[in-house]
């Protein structure tokens, strides 16, 4: 299954829980209005009741009443003078199923999405817990039991797994943030006043607070220092920060203002708009905030077409040519002379040609040119290959060609680092290379470097590293840098297909 | 009897002096001419020739493939590899798909001329450097009838013996044998032996030998 699949599965889920959180704010079994007879104008109307979405606002008129216990069941029309205004509990019921069906398909493609992101799809588990965050929202308004209190759950655990599995940290502080997570989340849920509505959102942000300041604690305590914080901040991309924000405007704006759902189509629409009309200034800082790595991974991809075209015109063209001329000459006496300049000229195209981009990666595949890179390690550092090797040299039993290439440069890369920065004196590539499989590491036996100082190096400009990291993620793989005991680096490279 | 020789090859400027440098060896005839994959595939099931001239890159797929396909055929041509590059890796390639040597471009007509009879006869054209180089191919691996004759060698069984076991002749049972000998560089069936029992070469992995009959 393409790992695209999950992050389209998770994107539907979080489509049909804002359906199902649109169609929430009437969700309410409860009209929350206070109003005298006909006649008599409307006291009180509680934001949280469904009467509030249909536009019954304190002051109005009454109109019309029918009182719960009676005959059709609760209905009231009321005019602010210029318009009527009608509300009904039939209305509230449809509405409360069409939430409740919703959000109960949102949870079901939510956990699709989790269950089918199996390549390590950050953004995918991402959209997929947001879902389950979002879909627990109308549960937590209309107390639908069993599905919702288990939603709920999910919702108060899921981000904190997410955090907890894809934040650089030690596996005990994982460990610590998932229990203390749980620990909290459990009993607040499980408490015998049930879930507060979220009218109480300020001291649900309060309990929130506590429970981040806790696991802040917790982190800190046992090992994170503030400067790890920052950097795990910091790698934070801005999509994520982005979506999480805009979920955050989206819940404030329909549950605690009460507005109605078309607000989360203006949410949508006004950063389009501010963006036309800002274009000069906020519009080019948001595009170097979002584009920026896009645009770097195609400058990437374009680099690499233009280096793979211009070797394969050396091949074709002039190398060819000379061939071609040589076996010509091969037939006139006295050119041995010529020849061999000829044939030197040839053996400096074909180093141009592999040095633009290695012939033996397209015909052989990453394994064959691999070797060729190890063969001709050069400087103070011994290379070897230890791989098992289950692709063959036909195209259909090898990774996809992109994934070869970035793998190949990004194994180059390390071994490059490993010679002229680690002060090591051997270096060995292992691990595994299998057509839709590859597990290979790179470790020396030099001066350690792990992620916090490739974070350091990437400030610093090293751009080595960041085009690794980039090429990285470009194919979906991981890439990790790892500081050996007592010395050494292992660059590991993960991807599967 | 002329030896019958296929070039496959896409550039003409190639082609016209490999032709020009066999003008003057008339035991050597070009029976054919083949610019791309399929052009070869119809010409090597339609022209019986002795050894085939193949470049790798060809416009619509890889000579590899043509290896890959012709190397479990019980007769038919040699393939006589004609590259503009030559690596280790692309010696190992070569050797483990079967093919029998495996020149540059630019060699001198000499060499050329003197591979296609070499390999005209069932023997081999690699160079005593290739031949150690092709070692690193060990890992590619074993065809079915590659294992079945590794298998005779350590049980110490003839050539002839080996020709009843497959049913094939005797010339491809050497054909065999000495593309294994290139493969792992050992000159005799002893060294063979030797070198299939300390390296266990019959109990590789099972992917290994499930890669094998996918193909």
């Amino acid at each position: 299954m393409r790992p695209s699949f999950a992050i389209a599965l998770s994107l539907l889920a979080l489509a049909v829980a804002l359906l199902s959180l649109s169609t929430s704010a009437t969700g309410s079994m409860e009209p929350g209005v206070v109003a005298d007879d006909v006649g008599g104008i409307v006291r009180d109307v509680d934001p949280d009741g469904f009467a509030w979405q249909e536009g019954v606002r304190p002051g109005q008129r009454v109109v019309e009443l029918v009182r719960a216990d009676q005959a059709g069941g609760w209905a009231l029309e009321t005019t602010d003078g210029v318009h009527a205004f009608r509300v009904n509990i039939q209305a509230a019921e449809a509405s409360l199923r069409v939430t409740a069906a919703a959000g109960l398909a949102a949870v079901v493609l939510a956990l699709l999405g989790l269950a089918t992101a199996r390549t390590r799809r950050r953004r995918a588990e991402l959209l997929a817990v947001l879902g389950i965050v979002f879909a627990a929202l109308p549960f937590a308004v209309v107390h639908v039991a069993p599905v919702g209190q288990a939603t709920l759950l999910g919702a108060g655990i899921a981000p904190v797994v997410w955090i907890a599995r894809w934040l650089p940290m030690r596996t005990p502080v994982r460990i610590a943030l998932v229990s203390t997570g749980g620990a909290i989340a459990i009993p607040w849920l499980l408490h015998p006043g049930g879930v507060q509505p979220l009218g109480n959102i300020l001291n649900q942000a309060w309990g929130l607070a506590i429970i981040a300041g806790t696991v802040a604690m917790v982190a800190v305590g046992t090992g994170m220092t503030p400067t790890r914080v920052l950097q795990t901040i910091a790698a934070i991309r801005v999509v994520d920060a982005a979506v999480i924000a805009a979920a955050a405007i989206v819940v404030v704006g329909l549950f605690v203002f009460g507005l109605p759902p078309v607000f989360v189509v203006v949410v949508v629409l006004l950063p389009l708009a501010t963006y036309a009309r800002a274009r000069a200034t906020i519009g080019q800082m948001l595009d170097r905030l979002l584009l920026a790595e896009l645009r770097e991974r195609a400058a990437i991809h374009a680099t690499e077409e233009e280096r793979a075209r211009l070797s394969r015109e050396i091949h074709d063209s002039p190398l060819q040519a000379i061939a071609g001329v040589i076996q010509q000459l091969e037939q006139q006496p006295d050119t041995s002379a010529a020849r061999d300049s000829l044939r030197s000229v040839a053996a400096q195209l074909r180093t141009v040609a592999t040095d633009l981009h290695p012939p033996v990666l397209d015909d052989l595949g990453l394994v064959p040119a691999l070797e060729g890179v190890v063969r001709q390690a050069t400087g103070d550092i011994e290379a070897t290959m230890t791989v098992t090797n289950e692709t063959g040299y036909t195209r259909s039993e090898r990774p996809p060609p992109d994934v070869e290439l970035a793998v190949y440069r990004i194994v180059q890369e390390a071994l490059t680092n490993a010679a002229r920065h680690s002060g090591g004196s051997h270096v060995i590539i292992e691990g595994l290379v299998a057509p839709t499989r590859i597990d290979l590491d790179v470790v020396d036996d030099g001066v350690g470097i792990d992620e916090s100082r490739i974070d350091a190096a990437m400030r610093a400009g090293h751009m080595g590293v960041a085009s690794m990291r980039r090429r990285a993620a470009a194919i979906d793989a991981q890439l990790e840098h790892v500081a050996l005991q007592p010395r050494g680096t292992r660059v590991s490279v993960r991807w599967s297909g | 009897m002329k030896i019958q020789v296929l070039l496959v090859d896409d550039h003409p400027l190639v082609v016209d002096g490999i032709r020009a440098a066999l003008r003057d060896h008339p035991e050597i005839e070009v029976a054919g001419q083949a610019s791309s994959l399929s052009e070869a595939r119809q010409l090597l099931s339609s022209i019986d020739s002795d050894v085939v001239l193949l470049d790798l890159r060809l416009p619509d797929g890889s000579g590899i493939d043509l290896l890959q396909e012709a190397r479990d055929s019980v007769s038919g041509p040699a393939f006589l590899v004609l590259s503009s590059f030559l690596t280790d890796e692309y010696v190992s390639a070569a050797i483990a798909l079967g093919a029998s040597g495996f020149l540059l471009k630019t060699s001198p007509a000499d060499e050329i001329v003197a591979a296609i009879k070499q390999t005209a006869e069932g023997g081999l054209a690699f160079t005593f450097e290739q031949i150690r180089a092709s070692q690193r191919a060990a890992w590619a691996p074993l065809t079915e009838r590659e294992h079945v004759i590794l298998d005779g060698v350590l049980r110490g069984r003839s050539n002839d013996e080996l020709t009843g076991d497959l049913g094939v002749s005797k010339k491809t049972v050497e054909a065999y044998l000495s593309r294994l000998f290139a493969r792992y560089g050992v000159m005799t069936r002893t060294e063979l032996a030797i070198h299939v029992e300390r390296e266990q070469l019959l109990d590789l992995p099972v992917t290994a030998r499930r890669t094998e009959t996918d193909r």
